[in-house]
């Protein structure tokens, strides 16, 4: 019940950080149909978004949460780049417009949120059996959430922020911290970063064969092709993840170059040498501190980054798709194929079901006999800590799973298999195109292995 | 009219909502099954694809027109012209030669290119163009040859043995020989083993001409392209008399090859048989004779309760169980060989060298660019004015600096 409260405070006040950088910016600060604009924006996300994930039958009629997803890093990375936009272009546009911009910009910094976060409380509803109760608390903590902005207002307006933005510095912030902050995090795991690499990756792949096509050198396993070696070095991981840095540091190294390469201001009508020395030195303060956000968006870049480096290493693992309950049933039912692809690829699939405030987190591969593997993310003996979750369950190393606490290889063709250091198995039956696990079953199996003595180091 | 619709098509804004849409299109694709086959079509197969892709390389071409142009057509000196550079001044020019004295301090900006009685202008870096040019081209080469090699390349597949004659495309090809290097003792270590071969040739024969083609860069051959684009070996086989050749897919070993037999013989898969197997601690290796390889067999008659019988042999071998009699004879190998007619295809190479000589120049920007400095001289006064296309901000200093000089000398000269 407590998430209910505190998963929209947490957004909400994500969004109240971004939106206190845009309102009490120039020239919103100052100017109140602007910084209306902007609020009327938030406001509509709220009323517009919260019900689209909240109402079920809205929900499905539109796009799934990957599609959301999607969107939502589409409109990310056009707030990003619209800063090149503005630094290349000084443009005066109309108030009205300027007004729009600002209601836009207030609707999109919260709409993807609020949409997934109706859709999460609807969830935490369901399994706690109490709706308005999580409503109501989900409403409090989004209120509560945005009040620092109305408690701290008039102190925030003093605050001289137009010292250390410009108008593409703060379009890239706000981009950049959309990068970080965005989504809610319990239901999408990835930043823009992993999927932008992931399909650059696909995208080189795919244009290296059809140009190594074109020019009749294709690629084949035992005879040696010309620029074979580059080709694969061109369309790899490497070359993925350098695309995707040029991406992302694009803008912030447009700003910084921008920024010096504005030489110091003439002083042709200042005689006195002490008073020129003190108005380039002026000059040269308020650079610094323009390139502070800059540099605070570097570091946010960089520790975005390390999540696309994590993701290049040889382990495969998918973030889990969320299930539920099919219709009035009371079993789960996952599909053999679905839009994330085809279980006869022999890749690790994962999916998370909530049980209460609890995630369980169920794996499913195709083994190399054609038959289902299903178990749990967790075995018998590995315990690792709480705060520890990137060594929790496993990953896919070609026809191995790996524990990803112990580095145990596991092959895939055991799985069903209990004891040791297998996944502990879930009883399954298949039907037509479907696993389908009951949900008794998977609740007391889990339950049970939660009240284990296992052994391991528990870090 | 011509002018704007020309700026139009020569701006980078255009060139940038271009892909922009190309990536939008690609992005719109990842929704569904396949993707890139789908992206593929839609670039070169449909109306609104083929549009934007061919937008670009107009663009580029535009592009590269009002730069080529830009640099070499020769500006109109006026005082206009001189304020919207990147730093200028005034100063006054009493004397006649006060311009010949202006082209003598700035040298280092370059050498005179235009002196008249009133104006002269400096100039560096004119043709410094050239890298971003060629580079251009090369990628507008590079796509016109990839629109038009999808639509004009036919392409065809045939296998062929030592000493056989087929024909693709209206051509009759025969196989004189196959040389392959095969190595006698390749050891394969674990469940990898990194198997590369890189000497394989074949010799056809095409009406008159003999030409050697390998997987390699495809050869040339008629107006056509041939390339070896697979290997194996090709076996005589006699089941209970009657010939029947297999063509097995056996490479790089481990693989497996299944082969149909006659009647209720059933199937019959084949690998490659290793002549030693060496244990040492965990690591398992095996040792071929790809030269002259042994085949593992494994025979699945038909029926469900039948059980899998298992053979090893060598070619020129006999093999008999039962009613079935197999006579292997003495194997060679048969290379695939891709023909393909092509009129794009030197284009494409063309391009994509021209792409990396261009891409390699561009490094030569960093020091090479274009600068200038102008000079007007209106009655007594004059007017100075500077530009550099790259590291602007130094170019501003240094022309300060000159500035400052240039006017504490004209001071001195006037007091004096």
């Amino acid at each position: 019940m407590a998430d209910a409260f505190f998963i929209p405070l947490r957004e909400a006040f994500q969004s109240a950080l971004l939106l206190a950088l845009a309102l009490f910016f120039p020239p919103a600060n100052g100017n109140r149909t602007y910084s209306r604009g902007l609020v009327y924006g938030i406001l509509a996300a709220l009323l517009i978004g919260f019900p689209i994930g909240f109402v079920p039958a809205v929900n499905k009629s539109l796009f799934t949460n990957e599609t959301w997803t999607f969107w939502r890093h589409i409109v990310e990375s056009i707030l990003f780049y619209s800063s090149i936009v503005f630094l290349i272009r000084s443009v005066k546009p109309a108030p009205l417009r300027i007004t729009t911009g600002y209601f836009l910009l207030g609707f999109f910094l919260f709409f993807f949120e609020a949409r997934a976060l109706g859709f999460l409380i609807h969830d935490l509803g369901a399994m706690q059996e109490n709706t308005p109760k999580t409503l109501f608390l989900a409403l409090i903590g989004t209120i509560l959430g945005f009040s620092p902005i109305l408690v701290l207002r008039s102190y925030l307006r003093k605050v001289p922020l137009e010292k250390a933005l410009i108008l593409p510095s703060l379009l890239m912030t706000l981009g950049a911290l959309q990068f970080a902050f965005g989504g809610v995090a319990e239901l999408e795991r990835e930043n823009i970063m992993v999927p932008l690499q992931r399909g650059l990756l696909a995208l080189l792949g795919e244009g290296m064969k059809f140009l190594q096509s074109a020019l009749m050198l294709t690629e084949h396993p035992f005879l040696k092709a010309p620029g074979a070696d580059l080709a694969q070095y061109l369309s790899g991981d490497r070359m993925a993840l350098a695309m995707t840095v040029v991406f992302i540091m694009t803008p912030p190294l447009f700003i910084l170059i921008h920024l010096f390469a504005r030489p110091d201001p003439l002083m042709d009508d200042v005689w006195i040498a002490a008073q020129r020395r003190q108005k380039v030195a002026f000059f040269r303060n308020e650079l610094l501190y323009q390139t502070l956000p800059v540099l605070t968006v570097f570091m946010v870049l960089v520790v975005l980054l390390h999540a696309v480096n994590v993701s290049m290493n040889p382990l495969y693992e998918p973030a889990p798709a969320p299930i539920r309950e099919a219709g009035q049933t009371l079993v789960l039912k996952i599909p053999l194929s679905d839009k994330s692809g085809d279980l006869s690829d022999k890749k690790l699939r994962k999916y998370i079901y909530y049980y209460g405030n609890k995630q369980i987190i169920i794996i499913a591969i195709l083994k190399t006999d054609n038959t289902v593997g299903v178990a749990l993310d967790e075995c018998e003996i590995c315990r690792p800590a709480d705060w520890n979750i990137d060594a929790k369950g496993y990953a896919q190393k070609g026809e191995h799973l790996i524990c990803k606490y112990c580095m145990t290889p596991v092959a895939a063709s055991t799985i069903n298999n209990p004891g040791g250091c297998n996944p502990i198995p879930i009883p399954f039956k298949m039907e037509e195109d479907s696993i389908v696990i009951t949900l008794s079953d998977l609740t007391r199996l889990y339950d049970k292995v939660q009240s284990l003595d296992k052994k391991g180091t528990h870090l | 009219m011509k002018r704007n619709l020309f700026s139009i098509l020569a701006s980078w804004w255009l060139f940038a909502a271009l892909v922009l849409s190309l990536c939008a299109a690609s992005l719109a694709f990842t929704f569904n099954g396949d993707p890139s086959t789908r992206l593929i079509h839609f670039l070169f197969h449909s109306r609104t694809g083929a549009a934007l892709y061919l937008g670009i390389c107009v663009n580029l071409l535009f592009v590269n027109i009002r730069i080529i142009s830009a640099r070499l057509r020769k500006k109109e000196i006026r005082l206009e012209t001189i304020k919207a550079m990147d730093a200028w001044m005034e100063a006054p020019a009493m004397d006649a030669d006060v311009l010949e004295s202006v082209a003598r301090r700035v040298k280092r900006f370059g050498p005179v290119r235009r002196r008249t009685p009133d104006t002269v202008q400096i100039e560096r870096g004119i043709f410094s163009f050239i890298p971003g040019a060629i580079f251009r081209t090369a990628v507008v080469l590079l796509l016109l040859a990839l629109f038009a090699s999808v639509h004009l390349r036919k392409t065809g597949e045939i296998t062929l043995r030592a000493g056989e004659t087929g024909t693709l495309l209206d051509a009759n090809i025969t196989v004189n020989a196959i040389d392959a290097g095969m190595p006698e003792d390749f050891l394969s270590v674990g469940d990898n083993a990194s198997f590369l071969l890189d000497h394989v040739s074949a010799t056809l024969r095409l009406s008159e001409t003999v030409s050697q083609i390998t997987p390699g860069f495809p050869v040339k051959i008629n107006g056509r392209y041939y390339r070896i684009v697979h290997l194996g070996y090709a076996q005589p086989l006699t089941v209970n008399g009657t010939a029947q050749p297999a063509s097995l897919d056996l490479l790089p070993p481990g693989r497996t090859h299944i082969v149909a037999l006659p009647s209720h013989f059933g199937l019959m898969t084949v690998s490659l048989a290793p002549e030693r197997i060496i244990d040492k601690g965990l690591l398992k290796g095996k040792q071929y004779n790809l030269a002259r390889p042994l085949y593992s067999l494994v025979f699945q008659p038909e029926g469900k309760q039948a059980a899998a019988d298992k053979a090893v042999i060598k070619p020129g071998d006999k093999f008999i169980r039962g009613p079935l009699s197999l006579s292997f004879g003495l194997n060679f190998l048969f290379v695939k060989i891709q023909v393909v007619e092509d009129p794009a295809l030197p284009f494409i190479y063309a391009g994509l060298v021209m792409s990396l000589a261009g891409a390699a120049l561009m490094f030569s920007r960093f020091f090479w660019y274009h600068t200038e400095l102008t000079a007007l001289r209106m009655g007594n006064r004059m007017y100075i004015g500077a530009s550099e296309e790259f590291f602007k901000k130094w170019g501003i200093e240094k022309f300060y600096r000159m500035r400052e000089a240039f006017l504490s000398e004209e001071q001195r000269v006037q007091g004096e």
